[in-house]
């Protein structure tokens, strides 16, 4: 392995890679858009990590490329400084990985014949770009083998030219017009089959030895081969076509990302009492926008609990939960970062003026996580994950301790079952709900007016968990929110400084 | 072919690793690459290997090969 090689990605690296592919999925560029998948920001494209990739090549330019695959096994992040091992660099053959710490992320084998020096088969005075600009919305239902999707193409040949010097692949075997066709897997993937809700997985490509320069006109034929609804995986086989002939054939395999459904306010319904048991009363519920919180802060209403959630960035969803509450208790969004102490006081006082008081705190937010391995290169990460996670809910807790006493209310904290069995690709996520845990156990014994309970739900269908194997025997968050109203509706205090509930109906 | 040699033999095929060697209580931490894209080749493997079919959430629930050897058994494969 040839060490020391590295390499990073700018946001301006993706935005060249979007306007020269014609690549516009939101999931590479819309921070809203990324913060509702389990990514929780722009994932790199893929596709442009394997083109950096190839171009840390130093088996020089004089060759073709005839065949190329990539498996994309984990998102990368901008800002993050990756390792490349490469196994082997010689004029025929290129094979390397992307990794971080211990953990490959995406790894390309390519192969090439040799070619006679020549200028750039890339006419200057190309045309346009043709592509969509809005990408497809294909479901699984609406993927079937045999249901071909195909179009025109021409990526931004001038930014295709500057990407290629920006990674270092046209110093590398891949001319304008290989770079385009690997623009155009990117293109076809994230916009056309399936589109906008994909999650590129593997691609193998043969290239025609014989093909000609850019400049051609470029078609694609993608055809699904298999479609897996159980883990909503499709194999599609396509050609790239320049002109009349095809210049290339490959197989590439994609995910195919379901919407989290919105809270269930008839499931609700279904597990609360009819009478609302929290008539009265107050809350603050920190991470209220989406999934496990915005179920709480809708059985909350059910319950006749008056709410104020917390959330930093999701102002459609956040708008979404407060629009669809179902009463009779109010809800109102309050917008800013529940681990600024100063802003917390604020909600609270405000909370206290208008309700007279306040008699519960639920802390559900959690920052979004990836799998990571205990490495020199990603401890600082881990150490942010745990950091972040634990002043979301000792922040809060401080702020709101001396209102909650007042009226013997109740801190809840969401923790999770894999505290308790812990998965070994999240350090972060495990070390942080623990932390929580440690700090309420502490704080339960200072404050004896205020019940505490720690709430380990199992994994919950949210955007946190919506990967292809990520929702497999995934729960309803309305479960857990009903049980936690239900709780709370429960005059009854903790037998202990801290209640665990780890079981539900 | 017993069926631990059977199983075995896919995971040599899935990591192109012949020295392998399975335990029931061989976790992914315990082969390298054996990360979530090998997952699925894996189970796509062995469902070739023994014609069965797992549901949607057995992709995901084997902790160790020995739940999964026990899938397998439970599915009628020896």
């Amino acid at each position: 392995m040839r060490p020391g090689v590295t390499m990073r990605f700018e946001n301006s690296d993706l935005d060249l890679f979007r306007d020269a592919s014609g690549d516009r999925n939101p999931l590479h560029g819309d921070r809203d858009y990324a913060r509702r998948t389990p990514y929780g920001e722009p994932v790199v494209f893929g596709m442009l990590g394997a083109v950096a990739c190839l171009g840390r090549s130093r088996a020089g330019s004089f060759r073709r490329l005839t065949s190329i695959a990539c498996n994309f096994r984990v998102p990368l992040y901008a800002g993050i400084e990756y390792h490349v091992e490469v196994a082997t660099d010689t004029q025929e053959a290129y094979e390397a990985r992307v990794v971080d710490g211990h953990r490959v992320v995406l790894d390309v084998k390519a192969a090439f014949e040799p070619r006679t020096p020549s200028a750039d088969r890339c006419a200057p005075e190309l045309g346009p770009p043709v592509h969509r600009r809005e990408p497809r919305r294909l479901r699984m239902h609406d993927l079937a083998p045999g249901h071909s999707v195909e179009g025109e193409y021409a990526p931004n040949w001038p930014e295709l030219r500057a990407l290629g010097e920006r990674t270092g692949v046209d110093q590398a075997g891949i001319d304008l017009a290989d770079l385009g066709a690997l623009a155009m897997l990117s293109y076809i993937v994230g916009m056309e089959l399936p589109g906008e809700r994909a999650l590129f997985s593997t691609v193998q490509l043969q290239l025609d030895p014989d093909r000609p320069g850019s400049g051609e006109e470029l078609r694609f034929d993608a055809e699904p081969v298999t479609v897996d609804h159980r883990i909503n995986r499709v194999t599609a086989d396509v050609q790239l076509h320049a002109g009349p002939r095809p210049v290339a054939v490959g197989r590439l395999v994609a995910y195919v990302r379901d919407d989290v459904p919105p809270v269930d306010v008839d499931e609700l319904r279904r597990r609360l009492p009819e009478a609302p048991g929290l008539a009265g009363t107050s809350a603050f519920v920190v991470g209220g926008s989406r999934g496990l919180g915005a179920a709480i802060v809708h059985a909350l209403s059910l319950s006749g609990c008056d709410s104020v959630f917390a959330y930093e960035r999701s102002h459609d969803a956040a708008d979404n939960v407060v629009r669809t509450a179902p009463g009779p208790g109010s809800v109102i969004a309050a917008r800013g970062d529940a681990a600024d102490p100063e802003w917390c006081r604020g909600v609270v006082e405000d909370i206290v003026d208008r309700r007279g008081g306040l008699d519960f705190l639920i802390c559900n937010a959690c920052p979004s996580f990836g799998p990571l391995d205990v490495h020199p290169a990603t401890i600082e990460r881990i150490l942010r994950h745990v950091s972040r996670s634990l002043e979301l809910s000792a922040v809060p807790i401080s702020a709101c301790l001396e209102a909650l006493a007042d009226r013997q209310g109740a801190v809840t904290v969401i923790s999770s079952s894999y505290a308790a069995a812990p998965p070994a690709d999240w350090p972060h996520y495990v070390a942080g709900k623990r932390a929580i845990e440690g700090f309420v156990e502490v704080v339960a014994r200072q404050q004896r007016e205020v019940a505490f309970v720690v709430v380990r739900p199992p994994k919950l269908v949210t955007d946190l968990t919506n990967t292809p194997l990520g929702r497999a025997g995934a729960l309803a968050p309305e479960l857990i929110a009903a049980a936690i109203a239900k709780r709370l509706a429960d005059d009854r205090r903790p037998e202990g400084p801290v209640e665990l509930v780890d079981t539900f109906e | 072919m017993s069926l631990h040699n059977r199983l075995e033999a896919v995971f040599h095929d899935v990591f192109d690793d012949e020295t392998i060697v399975l335990a029931d209580t061989t976790t992914a931490s315990d082969i390298e690459d054996w990360d979530s894209l090998a997952h699925i080749t894996l189970m796509y493997g062995i469902e070739s290997q023994f014609g069965i079919q797992f549901t949607a959430n057995e992709f995901a629930e084997f902790t160790n090969v020995g739940d999964l050897k026990q899938s397998l058994i439970d599915k009628g494969c020896e």
